[in-house]
C-alpha cells in the first residue's frame, strides 16, 4: 500500500472533525445538523480506523517503520495503537450520540458542545503525532481546553466547580510538562524528538532527575494518578456520557501514551524513578478502587475505577522497565508489556462502553444514583446482559479480555516470587498482594454496580417508568462487549505461547511456564453452564415460579439492598483511609418523653488527598498572597523603585 | 445448714412418679407415626406449617401443646417451621374468614409440592358453629384442595397425631 494513501487517509480523519462541527455550527437551525456532525464524526473515526489498520499492516510486514504524515508529523510505531483507540473511540461514541445528545436540545447547546468535541478529537491525535516539543504542548493544551468545554457543557453549579478544578489541574500539568520538555530540550521548543532525545543524553543527572520527575507529575495528573488525581472523579462524570466515554476510554491513553513516548529520553537512571511510578501507581490503583467501592453515583464510580485501572497500567509500565534492565529477571518483562498494551485496549473497551450505558440508564431514569435505581433487568433483559458483560470485563473476570490481560500480570508476579534477589522477590510479593486487594476490591465495586441498577425491584418511580431502549444508544454499548469478549478470544492464544511481535521497541516473546492451560479454562468455564444445562433439560425438573414469601406483609423496594448498605462493610474497615465519619442524630418527637425519638443518620466520607494535602496547600497559597498584598501600597515612586531593583537583580543574574 | 441437710434427708422424694415411657397411647401412636415417615419418603421428619384462618385458637392450644414437654412431637418427626417455603404439610385451623382467605390461598401457593393440607378442627372441616356467616368462607375445601381432617373442637393433641398418621398413611396409598 502506498504511504502517501495512508497519510491522506490520516490527513482525513484528522480534518473531518473540524469540517464537520463548522458544517453543524452553519446549519444550527437545521434539525438533523447533530446528526450530520456525529455522522461525520463517526466517518473520520472509520476512515482512521482503516488507516491504522493498513498502516499496522505494513509494519508488520516490516515495509515501514514510521509515516511522515503530510507537513503536519511523523507516526511513530508506538503511536499506531493509540490512534487506533482515539479512533474506535469516536466511532463507538459519535454513533451514540447521535441519539444521546438529541434529547438534551434544552441543556446543551449541541453546536458549540460540537465544536469542542471536534477540538478534543484533533488535540488527542494531533498529541500522538506531533513531531516536535512546541506542536506536543499545543496539541496537548487544545485538548486539554476542549475537555474543559465538554465538563462544563450542562453549565450546572457542580459542573462548572468540577470544571474549575479540572482546569486549574489540568493548567498545573501543563506546566509542569512544559518544564519538563523544556529542561530536556536545553529551553529550545523548536526541536524534534530525535533531537531532543539526543540533546538529553547529554544531560547530568540532577536535570535529567528534575525533568522525569515533572513530566511524572504531568502525564500522572491527567491520567489520574494519586495525589494528582482529585479532579478526575468529579469532572468526568459531568461531561456528556458520549464525552465521558472519550474522556475516561481515550483521553488518559493519550496520557500513557505521552509517558511512554517521554520515557524514550531517559536511557539511564530509569532505575530508582520506577520505583516511585510503580509505587503511585499502586497506591492509585488502591485508592480508584477503594472509592468505585464506595461510591453511590453511578459515574463517578466508573470514573474511580478508571484511577484504579490507570494505577494498574503504570505499575505495569514501571515494572516492565524494572525487570527488562535485569538479566534474572529479563524472560519477566514481556509478561508485563503485554498486560500493559492488553490493559490499555480492554479498559478503552469497558469503560467507554460502561460510560455509554450509565448515559443510556441515565437518559431512560433521570438519575446516576445507585439508591434510585434497580430493577432495568426486567425491562431490558438483553441491554442488562450486555452490561452484566461489561461489568465482568471491569471486575476483570474470564472469558472476557481483562482477564487475561490481569492474568500476565499475575502470572509475571508470581514467577517474580521465584527469580532475582532477595529485594525484588519481596517486591514481587508485595505488588501481588496489593494487585490482589485492588482486585478483590474492583470485584466488590461491579457487584454493587451491576446488581442495584439492574437486579431487585426499581426504588424510585422514574426508575420503575423506565421507557424502552433505543436500538441506536444501545449497539455501541453492545459492540464494546462484543469487542471486549473479542479481544478475549485473541488474548487467550497469546498468553498460551505464541510470538507477540514487537512491543516498545523490543521482540516480545511471552515467557515459557507463564503460560495458561487452555483446556483447564474452557473446562472451568464449560462446567457450571453443562451442568445448568443438564438439571433443566436433561432432569427435566417440573419448575412452578410463585411470588417470594413475605410474611404477609407486602415486599417493598426499601427492604433491598441499599448502595450506601452494601459498601458499609468496606467503609468501616477502611474508615481511616476514606476519613469515613458516621453520626446518629437523636431528636426527641415530645419534649416531656425522653424514650420517643427520631433517628436520623449522618455519614460522610472524605479524600483524605483532600483533607490532608489540597486543603492545606490552598490555605498556605491564600495566606503567602495575603501577606504579598502588603506590597500594594498604592504609592507610585514605590513601584517605580520595585522596576529599578527588580531590574538590577535582572542585569546582576544576566551579568 | 446442718439443719438444712438433715431436713433434706428427712423429706425425700416427694415428686410424682415419671410415667412410664414407651407405653402411653402418645407413644404408640407416635412411633407409628415414625414409621409411617420412614416408609413414605425413606426420611425421618416432616415439617408443618400451621395457618391461622380465624380460629377460635382453641386448635392452636392444642397444636402448642404438640410440642411441650409431655407429648415432645419433635421426637417423632414432627416439627413446625415459620415459612411455608419450608413445609411440608400445611394444618388449617378455622372457618375462613374473608380476610383470611387471600392469605391462606397465597400461603399454599408458596408451599412446595409435594404438599398436604390438613384441616384442623370442627371450623376448619366444616365451618362449625360459624357455618353460614357473612364474614367467613365456610370450611377450608372450599378455598384450597383439602388431604385429611382432623374433627374436634377442638381436638386434643393425641387426636391431632391420630389424624395425622391416618393422613399420611392414606397419602402412602
Amino acid at each position: 500500500m502506498d504511504p502517501l494513501l495512508i497519510s491522506r487517509l490520516f490527513l482525513f480523519a484528522l480534518a473531518t472533525p473540524a469540517f464537520a462541527a463548522l458544517l453543524g455550527l452553519l446549519l444550527r437551525r437545521v434539525s438533523w445538523s447533530n446528526t450530520l456532525t456525529q455522522v461525520l464524526f463517526a466517518l473520520s473515526g472509520l476512515v482512521g480506523l482503516g488507516a491504522v489498520a493498513l498502516l499496522a499492516l505494513e509494519m508488520f510486514a516490516g515495509s515501514l517503520s514510521s509515516l511522515q504524515i503530510g507537513g503536519l508529523g511523523v507516526l511513530q510505531p508506538l503511536g499506531v495503537p493509540f490512534l487506533g483507540i482515539i479512533y474506535a473511540g469516536v466511532l463507538l461514541t459519535s454513533f451514540y450520540s447521535i441519539a444521546a445528545l438529541a434529547k438534551y436540545k434544552e441543556i446543551y447547546v449541541l453546536p458549540w458542545l460540537n465544536v469542542a468535541s471536534a477540538l478534543f478529537l484533533i488535540g488527542m491525535q494531533a498529541v500522538v503525532l506531533a513531531p516536535s516539543v512546541l506542536t506536543f504542548l499545543l496539541a496537548w493544551e487544545l485538548m486539554s481546553i476542549a475537555a474543559y468545554f465538554l465538563v462544563i457543557a450542562d453549565r450546572t453549579e457542580d459542573s462548572l466547580r468540577a470544571g474549575f478544578l479540572y482546569f486549574v489541574m489540568t493548567h498545573l500539568g501543563f506546566l509542569a510538562l512544559a518544564a519538563g520538555l523544556l529542561i530536556l530540550s536545553g529551553g529550545n521548543p523548536l526541536l524534534s524528538w530525535a533531537e531532543l532525545a539526543q540533546g538529553a543524553a547529554t544531560l547530568g543527572a540532577l536535570p535529567l532527575s528534575l525533568a522525569f520527575a515533572l513530566l511524572f507529575a504531568g502525564f500522572g495528573s491527567k491520567a489520574g494518578l494519586v495525589p494528582l488525581h482529585q479532579w478526575l472523579p468529579y469532572a468526568h462524570p459531568q461531561a456528556p456520557s458520549g464525552s465521558s466515554a472519550l474522556l475516561s476510554g481515550v483521553m488518559l491513553k493519550v496520557a500513557v501514551f505521552g509517558f511512554l513516548q517521554s520515557l524514550t529520553f531517559f536511557p539511564s537512571l530509569l532505575f530508582p524513578w520506577m520505583l516511585v511510578v510503580l509505587l503511585l501507581g499502586l497506591v492509585s490503583a488502591f485508592f480508584g478502587a477503594l472509592h468505585a467501592a464506595v461510591e453511590n453515583d453511578a459515574k463517578r464510580l466508573l470514573a474511580w475505577s478508571s484511577i484504579e485501572n490507570m494505577g494498574l497500567i503504570f505499575a505495569g509500565i514501571a515494572l516492565y522497565f524494572l525487570t527488562s534492565g535485569t538479566a534474572a529477571l529479563a524472560p519477566l518483562a514481556p509478561l508485563f508489556a503485554l498486560f500493559v498494551m492488553l490493559h490499555i485496549l480492554n479498559h478503552f473497551l469497558f469503560k467507554s462502553g460502561l460510560f455509554m450505558a450509565a448515559g443510556v440508564i441515565q437518559s431512560a431514569t433521570h438519575t446516576r444514583d445507585l439508591d434510585s435505581l434497580g430493577g432495568l433487568a426486567r425491562r431490558w433483559p438483553l441491554f442488562s446482559g450486555v452490561v452484566l458483560a461489561l461489568s465482568l470485563a471491569a471486575a476483570a473476570l474470564p472469558p472476557l479480555g481483562t482477564f487475561f490481560g490481569e492474568w500476565a500480570l499475575v502470572q509475571a508476579l508470581a514467577l517474580g516470587l521465584g527469580a532475582g534477589d532477595p529485594a525484588s522477590r519481596f517486591t514481587a510479593l508485595l505488588v501481588l498482594s496489593s494487585v490482589a486487594l485492588v482486585g478483590g476490591l474492583a470485584i466488590f465495586a461491579f457487584v454493587k454496580f451491576f446488581s442495584l441498577v439492574f437486579l431487585g425491584r426499581a426504588r424510585t418511580e422514574a426508575a420503575e417508568h423506565a421507557g424502552a431502549l433505543s436500538w441506536i444508544l444501545a449497539t455501541p454499548v453492545a459492540i464494546c462487549a462484543l469487542l471486549s469478549l473479542g479481544v478475549g478470544l485473541v488474548a487467550f492464544p497469546l498468553i498460551s505461547g505464541i510470538p507477540v511481535g514487537k512491543l516498545f521497541g523490543a521482540e516480545v516473546v511471552v515467557a515459557p511456564g507463564a503460560g495458561i492451560d487452555p483446556t483447564l479454562v474452557a473446562l472451568i468455564l464449560a462446567a457450571p453452564a453443562l451442568a445448568l444445562w443438564l438439571i433443566t433439560r436433561v432432569l427435566r425438573t417440573k419448575i412452578r415460579i410463585t411470588d417470594t414469601w413475605d410474611c404477609g406483609a407486602p415486599l417493598t423496594p426499601r427492604m433491598q439492598y441499599t448502595s450506601t448498605g452494601f459498601a458499609a462493610p468496606i467503609r468501616f474497615f477502611f474508615r481511616t483511609l476514606l476519613g469515613a465519619r458516621r453520626e446518629i442524630i437523636t431528636t426527641p418527637v415530645v419534649a416531656s418523653n425522653p424514650w420517643v425519638t427520631k433517628k436520623h443518620l449522618d455519614w460522610q466520607i472524605h479524600s483524605i488527598w483532600e483533607v490532608w494535602l489540597y486543603k492545606p496547600l490552598g490555605h498556605g497559597i491564600v495566606r503567602v498572597a495575603h501577606s504579598v498584598r502588603r506590597l500594594q501600597s498604592g504609592v507610585v515612586q514605590f513601584y517605580l523603585l520595585l522596576v529599578l531593583l527588580t531590574l538590577i537583580l535582572t542585569l546582576f543574574i544576566a551579568l | 445448714m446442718l439443719s438444712l441437710l438433715a431436713r433434706i434427708i428427712k423429706t425425700g422424694t416427694v415428686t410424682e412418679q415419671a410415667p412410664q415411657v414407651g407405653s402411653t397411647d402418645i407413644e404408640v401412636t407416635g412411633e407409628n407415626l415414625k414409621r409411617a415417615i420412614t416408609r413414605l419418603y425413606g426420611g425421618r421428619s416432616l415439617r408443618i406449617r400451621h395457618v391461622d384462618a380465624g380460629s377460635s385458637n382453641a386448635e392452636e392450644y392444642e397444636m402448642t401443646a404438640l410440642g411441650n414437654a409431655y407429648h415432645d412431637s419433635e421426637r417423632f418427626g414432627l416439627s413446625f417451621v415459620a415459612s411455608p417455603r419450608h413445609a411440608d404439610i400445611l394444618t388449617v385451623s378455622g372457618p375462613v374468614t374473608r380476610n383470611m382467605e387471600h392469605a391462606l390461598r397465597t400461603a399454599y401457593d408458596m408451599t412446595p409440592e409435594p404438599r398436604m393440607v390438613i384441616a384442623v378442627g370442627d371450623g376448619a372441616c366444616t365451618g362449625g358453629i360459624w357455618a353460614g356467616s357473612y364474614a367467613v368462607v365456610g370450611a377450608v375445601e372450599k378455598v384450597i384442595p383439602v388431604d385429611a381432617k382432623i374433627f374436634g373442637d377442638p381436638p386434643s393433641p393425641l387426636q391431632i397425631l391420630k389424624g395425622l398418621l391416618a393422613a399420611i398413611e392414606k397419602a402412602r396409598t
